[in-house]
């Protein structure tokens, strides 16, 4: 695997069995995606797409195939080796935002900065502000999450997402629940990530946003299509 | 950010079912101090009335009274120094309207036994003349030379005047406190009999000889049951202690109650709080990490509830003593008890509050870090 390839994914499939049932969420997928790539997978619901972003993300484990994060096959580690690597490697931006509501908008920045330990309080702290200020609400430091707008919240989230500089941001539907014109500011603001160098990968029904990617995959009935460049979407 | 500032935000979150669960912890660790002040108390009360005890032998009639020739037989076992025979009866002090217990005494007698002691005038009783223990006296309001009039169950009055009054009694059997005493002699016409004594307060030469004397007396005279200090001692140490076993099991059982509603309380949190337990493993938490956040919570709820079980147990240890001076103040046997609080009792409380919670948070904690990332955050 070259230095340029952040992620590989060889043959990945995910079958989900309920007793009898059995389910292929996905069928031997393989992608590969470059650092500092922003690629958008699109499809219908229920094509496998969150099932694809979590198995990347290390949050399940694949049922064959291989899945290479920087030269780390992920899906042969254990339960503490996958948290280690969301930790320090994986920067989440959920659709529902997931933020602790018990928390104040800097610790839930912080948050993934406690479980990784590689920074100290003091220097996290440092961290969140800058990357406060850079996502503009610097200002909603304290309060908590009941008290921001969607908009908010969700800069709140991608914040969290970037605090351990990971090597790979994964966001699933991260527009999913916002208004046009926040979604629109949020599409934006990947875009001045993505600019800056960051990885990303995003699950999106939002053509606004994934016209913004680099490349636009599909996926459909758990197999993934061939993939658009910059401003070909495929729907 | 720490685990504990975490679990304080969680405990601020759902506060009536956390304060529930608090008072749960709070209860059964304010019973366990409470109590144990309360044994110890007792305990040191028993001793030290037993260090000052008088009576070497207390001998009582298995059945009607003891006579007098009995009594006379007792005079005559080696090792008897002084026999104190005594008529048990009430009168109602008429004023203040309620039933005072007597004893009709040899005076003589008393003064050789040294049970009776005077803290104002003196043993001597004539003709209607009476000598009260000193929270009667207190009770009564009356000083020596005061008239107090009784009523015996004959209804009819008796103008005593009180001739003495004793020292406030340290002694758990003496049975002077709460009692007035009068002259055998002057109280035929008081207890309306004439055929025998209630009860006989030996003294003995030497302690020693008690459980020697009372064998003896038991062996020569029928129908009477004698018992030395030392089996007086034993019975209210066995009284005491099964009392104390049985008040034990009950805040064990506070305890295990106070345990299950940690449980409880930390396996609904684990349901409620899947979706940030999802969260937090896809942050990077670790499954010792989600362990440890629950184990804390759950050690906090221990902490406060230690924390207020120690301070609401040290109140009702002095309630306790209140009621007792003031409601029990005739009950000789634990009247005038102080509870003790001891430097340990403070550990050991915060240490099983701190305990239960641990046992009630672990498997809660282990479900909650057991649990599949993609699973709690796909949890509603």
């Amino acid at each position: 695997m070259s230095d340029s390839r952040i992620l590989e994914l060889e043959n990945v499939s995910k079958v989900y069995k309920t007793g009898d049932v059995v389910f292929k969420a996905l069928g031997d997928v393989s992608l590969v995606v470059e650092r500092g790539q922003w690629i958008a997978i699109q499809g219908p619901s229920g094509s496998g797409k969150s099932t694809l972003l979590n198995l990347i993300g290390c949050l399940d484990r694949p049922t064959s195939g291989r899945i290479l994060l920087e030269g780390v096959d992920v899906s042969q580690l254990d339960d503490n080796r996958l948290a280690e690597i969301r930790g320090e490697k994986i920067g989440f931006i959920f659709q529902m935002f997931n933020l602790i509501p018990s928390l104040t908008v800097v610790e839930n920045i912080m948050l993934p900065t406690y479980f990784t330990k590689k920074l100290r309080k003091t220097d996290a702290k440092k961290r969140a502000e800058e990357i406060m200020k850079r996502l503009g609400i610097i200002h909603l430091r304290d309060r908590f999450p009941s008290s921001l707008s969607g908009g908010e919240t969700q800069r709140v989230a991608i914040a969290r997402a970037l605090i351990n500089e990971p090597s790979l941001i994964l966001a699933d539907e991260p527009t999913g629940n916002l208004d046009t014109a926040t979604g629109s500011e949020i599409a934006n603001l990947f875009k001045d990530i993505h600019d800056k160098g960051e990885t990303i990968i995003l699950v999106t029904h939002d053509r606004e946003l994934a016209l913004k990617a680099e490349k636009v995959y599909e996926l459909r009935d758990g197999r993934l299509k061939t993939g658009g460049s910059h401003g070909s979407v495929i729907v | 950010m720490s685990s504990f500032k975490l679990a304080f935000r969680n405990l601020k979150r759902r506060k009536s079912r956390n304060a529930l669960t608090i008072i749960g912890i709070t209860i059964g660790i304010a019973a366990l101090i409470a109590l144990i002040s309360l044994t110890l108390g007792l305990s040191a009360h028993i001793d030290n009335q037993f260090r000052n005890l008088g009576v070497d032998v207390l001998v009582y009639p298995v059945s009607g009274k003891i006579s007098e020739s009995s009594v006379d037989t007792m005079r005559g076992i080696p090792g008897v120094y002084a026999v104190g025979p005594r008529i048990n009866f009430a009168m109602t002090a008429v004023e203040k309207n309620f039933t005072v217990p007597f004893y009709a005494i040899d005076p003589a007698a008393e003064a050789k036994i040294g049970f009776l002691k005077p803290l104002f005038g003196g043993l001597g009783m004539g003709v209607n003349q009476t000598v009260l223990g000193f929270s009667l006296a207190q009770k009564l309001g009356v000083s020596v030379g005061d008239n107090v009039t009784f009523r015996n169950s004959a209804l009819k009055e008796f103008n005593l005047t009180v001739v003495g009054i004793l020292q406030k009694s340290e002694e758990i059997i003496s049975f002077t406190d709460s009692f007035a005493f009068v002259n055998t002699q002057y109280a035929e016409n008081m207890t309306n009999t004439n055929s025998g004594y209630s009860v006989v307060l030996v003294r003995c030469w030497t302690s020693e000889v008690s459980s020697f004397v009372a064998y003896q007396i038991q062996s020569e005279i029928p129908d009477v049951s004698a018992v030395s200090q030392a089996q007086i001692k034993n019975v209210i140490n066995s009284v005491t202690g099964t009392i104390d076993f049985f008040l034990y099991i009950v805040v064990g059982l506070a305890l295990v109650i106070g345990c299950l509603g940690t449980a409880n309380t930390m396996a609904v949190a684990v349901l409620e709080r899947r979706r940030e337990i999802g969260i937090m493993k896809a942050t990077g938490a670790k499954n010792r990490d989600i362990m440890k956040i629950f184990i804390v919570e759950s050690m906090l709820f221990g902490l406060l509830g230690g924390a207020l079980g120690l301070t609401l147990g040290y109140l009702a240890g002095w309630a306790v003593k209140w009621y007792v001076d003031n409601a029990l103040w005739f009950i000789q046997f634990i009247s005038g008890y102080t509870p003790i609080y001891e430097w340990w009792m403070l550990p050991l409380g915060l240490g099983i509050a701190v305990f239960i919670s641990l046992i009630a948070g672990v498997y809660p904690a282990w479900r909650a870090s057991r649990l599949k990332p993609v699973e709690t955050l796909r949890y509603e």
